[in-house]
């Protein structure tokens, strides 16, 4: 039976600010014997909350330009963030719906002898998880179970919002991402702020980075309130930066200080599947580069390696 | 959907010149370069190359006709005029 393959879409801060995610994913989809193949010459997705806010057209085209690259190949597309699939996805599923949207768009790619089909469809990394893989093959990689370990879950936006049109989760009473994370064997913190914006995305983190980090600390209150956790698991690296980074950006702004340990849910899966922190660069993380500190080996149930 | 709506709205209010200058500045990046995040510093290679993967990733970082076929899309559309530099700038 051939091999499940996804041309893998990158975005812009996975491979440009935490490559540690793309070094993860590699690990884990080769762990679960699915292919990720390289998709050339892809841009930015583009970035949804600005591009989408200057100009529909404009981020419709630019989105199909990106989803022409895996049409060519006839392989669908799988991305580990939520604003790629937020444009990505969104972009795919109005131009099915949209015949206006549609002719506008195609004329546009004309330009650059490219047209939108509609033969393939985006996959964030969580569904190519839960829904291609599922979650019994994923138990059964998993060799190091975080057991003990208090996990909060930030699920962030775009992967079940808006839920009328996703159709994938509640998005009021998710399960899905919960489900997945618990395959760590990790224990799920609920905080009542858990379904909040981090506060980065909607183009709010570009416009105003005090504003932003306002939600992001409302977010980490929440669940200091629910007791607090050992790590907080997110599918999306622009929320992984907002969550992570923030930290030093709220202690400058607010000279609140807060110390949480951030994972990418395919991070998470890493080190579940036994892969040790700097097979794919654990430490890289921006937070951790700026306040020349490591992860608190001991509350994630880690060894530390010097 | 209500998003959609206030989408809308600022699609309206950006055709009409009212853009703040960090957002017209990551539309402009992703004219120049591709990306609204590029990979702009040696460091971010080096970070990669830490991590275990190749320092260039196959996107537009490593492919500039990919950038060129971007700014044909800007051009058509005119969001090259809309996002330029202008030199009498709106109130924001």
């Amino acid at each position: 039976m051939a091999k499940q393959a996804f041309y893998h879409f990158l975005g812009c801060i996975i491979p440009h600010r935490y490559p540690s995610v793309e070094s993860a994913v590699k690990l884990v989809f080769k762990d679960l014997d699915v292919e990720l193949l390289d998709m050339e010459g892809a841009t930015c997705c583009p970035a949804p909350g600005v591009f989408g806010s200057f100009d529909r057209v404009t981020w419709a085209t630019i989105a199909a330009r990106n989803l022409t690259i895996a049409e060519a190949g006839g392989h669908p597309i799988t991305t580990g963030c939520n604003g790629c699939f937020a444009s990505l996805w969104d972009a795919n599923h109005e131009l099915k719906h949209d015949d206006e949207l549609r002719d506008a768009v195609n004329e546009n790619l004309a330009e650059i002898d490219r047209e939108w089909k509609g033969t393939i469809e985006v996959w964030h990394y969580v569904d190519a998880l839960y829904s291609t893989v599922g979650l019994e093959k994923i138990r059964k990689r998993v060799t190091r179970p975080f057991t003990g370990v208090r996990m909060a879950l930030h699920p962030g936006c775009h992967w079940m919002r808006p839920k009328q049109i996703k159709k994938k989760d509640d998005s009021e009473r998710p399960h899905i991402f919960r489900d997945l994370c618990e395959t760590s064997g990790a224990e799920y913190v609920p905080y009542k702020d858990e379904l909040i914006c981090c506060g980065a995305g909607g183009a709010v983190r570009t416009a105003d980075v005090k504003t932003a980090l306002d939600f992001t600390k409302q977010k980490f209150d929440s669940l200091l309130k629910a007791g607090g956790a050992d790590m907080i698991v997110t599918p999306c690296p622009f929320c992984e930066l907002q969550l992570d980074m923030g930290q030093v950006e709220i202690q400058n702004y607010f000279e609140a200080e807060y110390h949480f340990d951030i994972l990418h849910v395919v991070e998470l899966l890493a080190l579940a599947f036994g892969h040790e922190p700097e097979e794919f660069g654990l430490t890289t993380h921006l937070q951790y580069m700026q306040r020349k500190n490591a992860p608190n080996w001991e509350r994630l149930g880690i060894e530390a390696k010097s | 959907m209500p998003t959609d709506v206030i989408k809308a709205i600022r699609n309206v209010a950006v055709a009409e010149g009212y853009m703040l200058v960090p957002h017209q500045k990551t539309a402009l990046k992703v004219l120049e370069a591709g990306h609204a995040v590029p990979l702009d510093k040696e460091s971010w290679e080096n970070l990669r190359e830490k991590v275990g993967i190749e320092r260039v990733p196959p996107n537009a970082s490593r492919y500039p006709e990919a950038i060129e076929e971007i700014k044909k899309i800007a051009k058509k559309t005119g969001f090259d005029k809309l996002v330029e530099e202008k030199e009498e700038k709106k109130e924001e």
